[in-house]
């Protein structure tokens, strides 16, 4: 496994934690899970500690003779990959995001009371949730190219 | 339109050069392992650079490391 794959392994872990942790502080779990809550957030909070001293740990190797190659075409190639999948996604919920915006204005406060992301801070929520979405299409794509070879 | 295919002789010219390892190959062009792996198994074509560079390490023309194949369907 190349640097920059188990880079992507640490990212991958690290924002599936900052996710599940972020849905559960916003909507909490589902009914008849609560007392799992607890032990839900400790098992997140260890995920990113861990990824966090994974990361250093690779960012120090690269003065030693292990980790002399950081990044090589093939990982610019896959990154590539990984940021155009990335911006396919996010101008698609951004549109989506802004006609859903458009149409709750557009018929006023009646239909506002029916509508999602009425409030200014559903739509914070929402464009957060967009970003950690974001950053997990990128990996995973990089990851399945790995995986593939290519 | 006709597929391409890239052949190329990296593995047999590793064995004719000291049974050289696809790591001792990758730290001499500046890559890694998994490029070279990828680029044996014709996964992944190298960037002329890079082709031109894997060619200097075993001295041979480009030609002989690499062999373009179109194939027609």
């Amino acid at each position: 496994m190349s640097k920059q794959e188990l880079y992507a392994w640490v990212s991958l872990a690290s924002t599936l934690a900052i996710l599940g942790l972020y849905l559960m502080m916003v909507w909490g779990l589902p009914e008849g899970m609560e007392s799992y809550a607890a032990g839900m957030v400790d098992i997140f909070i260890k995920v990113i500690v861990i990824a966090f001293v994974v990361e250093l740990v690779l960012g120090l190797s690269k003065h030693t003779k292990v980790g002399r190659i950081d990044k090589d075409e093939r990982d610019i190639l896959i990154e590539g990959k990984g940021f155009r999948n990335a911006y396919y996604f996010v101008m698609a919920a951004i549109s989506m995001m802004a006609a859903h915006l458009f149409i709750s204005n557009l018929f006023g406060e009646e239909i506002a009371k029916h509508v999602y992301m009425a409030t200014p801070s559903m739509t914070l929520h929402a464009l957060l949730v967009i970003f950690l979405l974001t950053s997990l299409i990128k990996t995973l794509t990089q990851l399945y190219c790995y995986r593939q070879g290519t | 339109m006709a597929k391409c295919l890239i052949r190329n002789a990296i593995r047999t010219l590793r064995f004719h050069n000291g049974e050289m390892t696809q790591q001792e190959l990758a730290d001499q062009v500046g890559v890694t392992r998994q490029t070279i792996h990828a680029i044996e198994a014709a996964k992944y074509s190298p960037s002329l650079e890079l082709a031109f560079r894997i060619a200097a390490v075993f001295e041979v023309p480009l030609e002989e490391v690499f062999q373009y194949e179109p194939e027609t369907s």
